[in-house]
C-alpha cells in the first residue's frame, strides 16, 4: 500500500474505496460502443443500455492516468455515434458508484469528462441538489420532496445530519440515502463472514452452438450458486458472469460484471447471462461461470405476505385463500413487528386480514431481554413458585436485588434443582399513571430437568407470585 | 417481465441443513418428500434452525398447532417470517387433517405441535400429499420443553427421528450476564441416517 492510500479518507476496512469510471452516451451505437471499451477495460458491467460502469485502475494504468483515460474513452465512445456527427459522451470518474454516474450526467451537459479527485467525493457532492438521488440512485422522488420540504436541499445537508436522525425518520431507506450522500457505496460492507465457494463453473463436453443451451446451463448453475449465499443469509449483489468460447478463429473468454442491488435471484442471473449472448455471434461456448464479488447479509428483504410473487408464492397464497375461507377469519396469523421489552412482545401474531405495511424488524427496546430469544413465549399459565434453599418464595427489593439466590423452581407438582440464574431485570410500564401502572421483576433460570436436560425459562415476578414467561424450548 | 417478478424467490430445489448442523444431522439437505420429528427440551430451536435455510430460499412455511412460538426467536434463527403462517385449525381429528392436507398443497415446510388424535387412514393420506408435494412435515414435541415432560409418540411414522437435548448453557454467573449459548446432544436416529448417533453441537454457534 502506497503512503498515499495509507492517508486517504473515508478508509473502510484498511482498503480505500475503489474509483469507479461511469460512461453514459445515449445516443451511440451501444454494442459497438461497448466492444470498443471492452478492449481496453478488462471487466465491464453494462449497467443499462446506454451506460456502463467498471474499476478506473486497470485502464487508467494503462492510458497513464484517470484524466487521460477518461478523455480517450470519451472520444472512443464518440465515434460510434451517427453519421456525420460527434454523439454527446459523459464519462464520470469517482469513489462511489453514485457519485460517478452523477459525475456522467454534468458531464455529457457539459460536453468534458468530469474527474473527481480520490478522496474527493464527499465534498464534491456536498453542494450538489438532493434531487440527485431520484435521477441516479432511484430514490423515490416523493421521498427526496419530503427532503427538500425538510429543509434538505443539498446532498451536504444529509450528509451532516446524524445517521441515527435519518434512520429514526426515513428507516433502511434513510440510512441508504445517508451512505449515498457522504458518498459511500450503497450497502454496507458484508457483515456476515464471506463465503467460502465464490464461484460455479460448467465445461461443456463440446462447444455448445446455441446462446439458448448456453442460457439453460446458466439457470443450472443459478440455484446452487444463490443456494449457497442465501443459506448464509447473504444476498449477492455483485456477480462476474463468464464465458469462455471458440471458434475457428481461436478462443476467447467474454466476461461481464453485473451489479444487483436488490440481490441476485436465478430469473435475474439468467436475463443477465440472455443480454450478454445477444450480441454473440460466431463459435460454441466451452464454459459458464458465475462469480461473486460482491454480498451484503440479507435483511429487512420483505417480500411473501407482502407482495412481490413468484410461481411457490402463488401456490402458498392460493392454499391460503382456501383455508381461509373454511377456516374463517382469524384462524390464519402473520408475526408482524410490534416492539416491546418481553420476547413475547417483539412481535404480535396479528390475524392475517390486519396485517400493516411491510415493516423492517424492530429494534430492540430498551430493558429488553438479550438474545437468544426463547422460541416459546407466553406459555399457558401453569402455577410455579421461585424459591430459595429454605424453601421460601424469592422475593425481590424495589432496588431490584432478590431475597436469595433461587435454588429451586416449582412447576405442576415437582421442584427442580436451579442450575444457573441471571437478573432480575425489573420492568416499570405506564409509571405515569397509577391505575394502569405495571411492575415486574424478571429472571432467567436454568433448572435440571429429567434426563439431565437443562431448561432454561424466563420467569417474572408481578403483585407477589411468580409465572412463566417463556421456554427456552 | 416486471423487476418484481424478477426478483422474487422461488421455492428452492433442495432444503439445505445448516452449515453448523450438517455434521451432527449427517446429511447435506433435508429430505423433501418426508417426515421429521424433533424432541427433546431443545425441540423447536432444533426446528425452526433446520427449516430456517428453506424459507430464506423462498420456501413458505405454516407453522400449525403452536400458539406461543416466540416469532422473535424465529427471527434469530434465520426464518423469513415474511413466508410464515400461523394457523390453528379446529381441534376435530377429521377437519385437522384436512386443514393440515390443504395447507401442504401450498406450503413446502409444515411445522406441527400439539395434533388431535387422527385416524391411520388420514394419516397416510397426508403423508402421500407431502411426500406427492415434495413438501417436508416437521413433527415437534412441544410439550417436551417443559421439564419433566414425558417424551409423546409422534402420531406418524417419522423418516427421521431427532432429539434435542440441553446440556449446558453458557453465560449465567450466579445473577450476573445473561443466557448466551447452549450444548446440546442431538440424536439423529432414521432409516435414511444409518445407526443412530450423537453429536454435541453449540446454538447459535
Amino acid at each position: 500500500m502506497t503512503p498515499a492510500a495509507l492517508h486517504a479518507p473515508h478508509v473502510v476496512n484498511g482498503a480505500a474505496p475503489p474509483r469507479l469510471v461511469v460512461i453514459e452516451a445515449p445516443a451511440v451505437r451501444w454494442a459497438d460502443a461497448l466492444a470498443a471499451v471492452g478492449e481496453w477495460v478488462p471487466l465491464l458491467e453494462p449497467a443499462a443500455e446506454g451506460r456502463c460502469v467498471f474499476a478506473a485502475r486497470g485502464p487508467s494504468r494503462a492510458m497513464g492516468g484517470e484524466a487521460e483515460m477518461a478523455r480517450r474513452l470519451s472520444a472512443l465512445v464518440a465515434a460510434h455515434g451517427p453519421p456525420g456527427a460527434t454523439a454527446p459522451v459523459g464519462v464520470g470518474v469517482a469513489d462511489s458508484r453514485f457519485a460517478a454516474l452523477a459525475a456522467a450526467r454534468e458531464s455529457l451537459e457539459a460536453g468534458a469528462p468530469v474527474v473527481v479527485p480520490p478522496g474527493g467525493t464527499p465534498a464534491w457532492l456536498a453542494p450538489r441538489t438532493v434531487r440527485l438521488l431520484a435521477r441516479c440512485a432511484e430514490v423515490d422522488p416523493e421521498v427526496v420532496g419530503l427532503l427538500e420540504r425538510l429543509g434538505l436541499a443539498r446532498l451536504g445537508d444529509v450528509a451532516a445530519l446524524e445517521e441515527s436522525l435519518v434512520a429514526g425518520r426515513f428507516g433502511a431507506l434513510g440510512l441508504e440515502m445517508h451512505r449515498l450522500a457522504r458518498g459511500d457505496d450503497r450497502h454496507p460492507a458484508l457483515a456476515v463472514a464471506p463465503p467460502p465457494v465464490e464461484s460455479r463453473r460448467e465445461a461443456f463436453d463440446g462447444p455448445l452452438p446455441e446462446a439458448a443451451l448456453v442460457v439453460a446451463a446458466a439457470a443450472r448453475l443459478a440455484d446452487p450458486f444463490l443456494a449457497h449465499f442465501a443459506a448464509r443469509g447473504a444476498l449477492v449483489t455483485h456477480v462476474v458472469v463468464r464465458c469462455e468460447h471458440e471458434s475457428p478463429a481461436g478462443a476467447g473468454v467474454l466476461e461481464r460484471a453485473w451489479y444487483l442491488p436488490e440481490g441476485a435471484t436465478a430469473a435475474a442471473l439468467v436475463e443477465r447471462v440472455r443480454w450478454m449472448l445477444r450480441d454473440w455471434r460466431a463459435g460454441g461456448v466451452t464454459a459458464l461461470e458465475l462469480r461473486a464479488e460482491g454480498a451484503r447479509a440479507a435483511t429487512g428483504r420483505q417480500l411473501g405476505l407482502w407482495g412481490g410473487r413468484g410461481p411457490g408464492d402463488e401456490a402458498a397464497l392460493r392454499a391460503i385463500d382456501r383455508l381461509r375461507a373454511t377456516l374463517g377469519d382469524g384462524a390464519l396469523r402473520v408475526a408482524a413487528p410490534s416492539g416491546g421489552r418481553d420476547p413475547g412482545e417483539a412481535y404480535a401474531l396479528v390475524p392475517l386480514e390486519a396485517r400493516g405495511e411491510a415493516a423492517p424488524a424492530p429494534p430492540p427496546w430498551r430493558g429488553a431481554i438479550p438474545r437468544p430469544s426463547p422460541a416459546l413465549v407466553g406459555v399457558p399459565g401453569a402455577a410455579i413458585d421461585v424459591r430459595d434453599a429454605a424453601g421460601a418464595t424469592v422475593r425481590v427489593s424495589a432496588r431490584h436485588e432478590p431475597s436469595a439466590e433461587p435454588a429451586r423452581v416449582h412447576i405442576g407438582a415437582r421442584d427442580y434443582d436451579v442450575v444457573g440464574w441471571a437478573g432480575p431485570w425489573p420492568v416499570e410500564e405506564r409509571w405515569w399513571d397509577p391505575s394502569r401502572r405495571r411492575r415486574r421483576a424478571r429472571m432467567q433460570v436454568v433448572v435440571r430437568g429429567d434426563g439431565d436436560a437443562h431448561v432454561a425459562m424466563l420467569v417474572a415476578l408481578e403483585d407477589g407470585a411468580w409465572r412463566l414467561a417463556a421456554l427456552y424450548a | 417481465m416486471t423487476a418484481a417478478s424478477l426478483d422474487a424467490p422461488t421455492a428452492p430445489p433442495t432444503f439445505p441443513v445448516p452449515d453448523d448442523l450438517r455434521g451432527a444431522v449427517g446429511l447435506a439437505d433435508l429430505p423433501r418428500g418426508r417426515t421429521l420429528h424433533c424432541a427433546g427440551d431443545a425441540c423447536l430451536s432444533l426446528a425452526l434452525s433446520l427449516v430456517a435455510p428453506a424459507t430464506r430460499l423462498g420456501a413458505w412455511l405454516a407453522v400449525v398447532g403452536i400458539p406461543s412460538l416466540g416469532a422473535q426467536a424465529a427471527a434469530e434463527q434465520g426464518v423469513a417470517l415474511e413466508r410464515t403462517i400461523f394457523v390453528h385449525p379446529p381441534a376435530a381429528g377429521a377437519e385437522w387433517a384436512a386443514s393440515l392436507a390443504a395447507l401442504v398443497e401450498g406450503f413446502d415446510v409444515a411445522l406441527v405441535g400439539a395434533a388431535p388424535s387422527i385416524s391411520p387412514t388420514h394419516v397416510r393420506r397426508l403423508q402421500a400429499r407431502v411426500q406427492a408435494r415434495r413438501a417436508l412435515l416437521v413433527l415437534v414435541d412441544v410439550a417436551a420443553a417443559w421439564p419433566g415432560a414425558r417424551p409423546a409418540a409422534p402420531w406418524a411414522p417419522p423418516d427421521l427421528a431427532l432429539r434435542a437435548t440441553t446440556r449446558s448453557w453458557e453465560g449465567l454467573e450466579h445473577g450476573a450476564g445473561h443466557l448466551r449459548r447452549r450444548q446440546i446432544a442431538l440424536r439423529v436416529e432414521g432409516r435414511r441416517a444409518g445407526p443412530p448417533r450423537e453429536h454435541l453441537v453449540w446454538r447459535p454457534s
